[in-house]
């Protein structure tokens, strides 16, 4: 019998990215951080358009657990980034990389869990879309769910140099 | 549920602040697990969980046969009530197959038992296929889920199914697929996928048995169908038994009165009956 065993989720994460080299998905490119290890991606992410993040390529990391597709990747931002969603040290914090049952993160029941039928480019688009849209109710960071608030201008001004700090260390 | 705050009480204070340095007198008196920070608490609960998942892990897969008066083993000898049930259910069922208690095992049970008896029953593997494959088309095509994942636990799945239609497929076989934890779990993902198309074609009929709290049949099925390791329901069972018209026998043994028996899809054609002993929480298979 061909034994898939634990080399399921590599082979898994091999077609996806050989997927997404061979047809882009608009907002974001993907690639290996080295080349012999299929569990870190390196992705990078271009602001989206009509946004405040418009304009910027952030780099995020994705680490894969060897559990794979049963178990979610984590995603940090290497490039600095100020959202109401993303950790100080760039961890991404939103319900599809989080598996049901992790509720100390307060998000709503009917906000989109980790299941092993979700891909790296689901994920992805849900950052993406987690840029567009931030959710101040499950704030990593406190200070920038508090601008969204009280200060929209103060919140615009963080996030704008973020943009330019992107754009200079491409 | 504010109806009787008038604008006058709005202006009334709020209570002295009394309990300002009370803290440190009274610590004696607060239990350990109290005084631990919310980090420390979070910390404590996780490695409870990593310890119950350690001990859990050392469970198989899917074990071998064994006479149901094992389980008279794991109550009480004076618990009057599982240890006559137990015997209540021997009568019918001589044997048990103990399958990990992970949050799965509904799954597992019914994967692997449906398996064993096409092994023997060869014939009846192709009347099964046309309803996973209408799973596989449907939720690509009608409910938008992503080819690459679905396809690689769909292919799992028949890849299995046909090699049980080779002759020298024995039962060794597929207790080894189904101890291997990737191809195994491979195949509970590909039959949660199974219940969640179900419950979409019928969104409106199962929505009425789906607690409030799930707004609509998506929210429920990312939160408990889905992901792995979440227990199956009344509505998981009903759910593959519906749609690959498998039958299905659930023995119910908990503190109540007697066993109770639950029969799913009971005038199905094809010729295979998953027998299953629920205990609260757990699955395993029955054999007569």
């Amino acid at each position: 019998m061909a034994s898939k065993g634990l080399d399921q989720g590599a082979l898994l994460l091999k077609k996806q990215l050989a997927d997404l080299q061979r047809s882009s998905v608009d907002g974001f490119s993907a690639g290996l951080v080295d080349d012999n290890n299929l569990f870190v991606w390196e992705v990078l992410i271009v602001g989206p358009p009509d946004t405040l993040y418009e304009g910027g390529f952030f780099k995020a990391h994705l680490n894969f657990p060897k559990e794979f597709p049963l178990k979610p990747p984590k995603m940090k931002f290497i490039s600095n980034i100020w959202h109401p969603n993303v950790y100080a040290d760039g961890e991404v914090c939103i319900s599809i990389l989080h598996e049901p049952g992790e509720d100390k993160f307060g998000y709503e029941k009917a906000s989109e869990r980790w299941s092993p039928v979700h891909t790296v480019e689901s994920v992805v688009l849900s950052v993406i879309s987690m840029l567009s849209d931030p959710n101040p109710e499950s704030a990593a960071n406190i200070v920038a769910a508090k601008e969204v608030r009280d200060s929209p201008a103060e919140f615009k001004r963080h996030v704008r140099k973020c943009v330019r700090q992107s754009q200079d260390n491409l | 549920m504010a109806s009787n705050t008038s604008s006058e009480e709005v202006v009334i204070p709020v209570e002295p602040v009394t309990a300002t340095d009370t803290t440190d007198a009274s610590n004696a008196d607060i239990p350990d697990y109290l005084k631990m920070s919310a980090m420390e608490h979070d910390q404590a609960v996780e490695h409870m969980k990593q310890d119950i998942e350690k001990e859990v892990s050392k469970q198989h897969l899917v074990g071998d046969i064994e006479p149901t008066s094992v389980l008279k083993t794991v109550y009480a000898n004076d618990d009057s009530v599982y240890q006559a049930k137990i015997q209540e259910i021997e009568k019918n069922y001589s044997k048990i197959r103990r399958i990990r208690q992970d949050g799965n095992c509904f799954f597992r049970s019914f994967g692997f038992s449906l398996m064993e008896q096409l092994l023997a029953n060869k014939s009846e593997i192709d009347k099964i296929k046309p309803s996973l494959t209408a799973v596989k088309t449907d939720l690509i095509g009608k409910f938008g889920y992503p080819d690459m994942t679905v396809e690689d636990f769909y292919d799992n799945f028949i890849e299995v199914l046909d090699k049980l239609k080779e002759e020298e497929t024995d039962i060794e076989y597929l207790l080894k697929t189904y101890q291997d934890s990737g191809l195994s779990d491979y195949m509970v993902c590909f039959m949660r996928l199974i219940v969640s198309v179900q419950l979409q074609r019928n969104a409106e009929f199962y929505l009425n048995f789906i607690s409030s709290k799930y707004p609509t049949i998506k929210s429920f099925l990312s939160e408990e169908v889905e992901p792995m390791y979440v227990e199956s329901d009344h509505l998981h069972i009903d759910g593959l038994s519906t749609c690959l018209n498998i039958r299905i026998i659930v023995q119910y043994m908990d503190r109540g009165m007697k066993v109770q028996e639950h029969k799913f899809q009971e005038g199905s054609p094809i010729n295979v009956t998953i027998n299953l002993l629920y205990r609260p929480g757990h699955y395993d298979i029955l054999y007569a």
